[in-house]
């Protein structure tokens, strides 16, 4: 005959230590969404090592010519996919920058404003400086994402993109 | 005096058990805190790694390990029969 009753199988706990189990499985279920957390916060950080490790490489395409480009002007094109819009800005004579077109609050397609010599959302009134995409004013959080461009010849590549 | 009853006061008395209470509440308020800590971690790390700010980003999953191991041990400390 065995030393406990079969009824103690399906309730093994007293009714004394009840409210110390139901306690103990909350903290256990709390440590469990402490550890979920944690690896979380190990993948996001194994994603960003990759991406700075380079093993997350661009497309080097070509996106216009510079003949084509005047000084002030701009032209959008997509990169690194065929759904990811970018501006590419002609500053000077001799400056080429591009960034990519999301606007970092909300996603609306940002535009160059030659007088302001600004990127310009016209969704919340963000402005972004054309030099290096930093916000200049209103809602964005963070600067734009930028498009390495290398000018060969009269040709202009975007190569890489950083954000 | 009835079963319920009996067992109510037996509770209520038990030394033995209100400290048990209070280590698992107070261990319970740690993992909060934890908890807490480490969500502000993620928020970080997240933000890093959107804002292409790296600089950022391990040194979180390093203090987030931390608080997991710190949270194991606790709940490691209530579950461990004594």
């Amino acid at each position: 005959m065995p030393d406990s009753p079969a009824w103690k199988d399906d309730f093994p706990i007293a009714w004394t230590d009840d409210h110390f189990v139901t306690r103990r499985e909350f903290t256990k279920s709390l440590v469990l969404v402490s550890c979920a957390t944690f690896a979380a916060n190990v993948a996001v950080s194994t994603l960003g090592a990759l991406q700075e490790s380079g093993q997350h490489r661009y497309p080097e395409t070509q996106v216009a010519n510079t003949t084509t480009l005047a000084v002030g002007g701009s032209r959008v094109f997509y990169y690194p996919g065929p759904h990811d819009p970018c501006l590419l800005v002609r500053i000077d004579s001799e400056s080429f920058v591009a960034f990519s077109q999301s606007c970092t609050h909300l996603g609306c397609p940002v535009h160059f404003q030659s007088e302001t010599r600004s990127l310009y959302c016209p969704c919340h009134e963000g402005f972004f400086s054309v030099e290096d995409g930093r916000v200049l004013a209103g809602p964005p959080p963070r600067p734009l994402a930028r498009i390495l461009i290398e000018k060969r010849g009269q040709e202009l590549w975007a190569t890489g993109k950083i954000g | 005096m009835g079963y319920r009853e009996d067992r109510i006061a037996h509770t209520t008395d038990c030394k033995h058990c209100t400290n048990q209470m209070a280590s698992i509440y107070a261990v319970m308020l740690c993992v909060f805190i934890l908890l807490f800590l480490q969500f502000l971690m993620l928020t970080a790390a997240l933000e890093g790694y959107w804002g292409g700010k790296q600089l950022f980003v391990l040194p979180t999953a390093v203090a987030s390990g931390i608080c997991c191991a710190l949270a194991c041990k606790l709940i490691g400390y209530v579950l461990t029969p004594r």
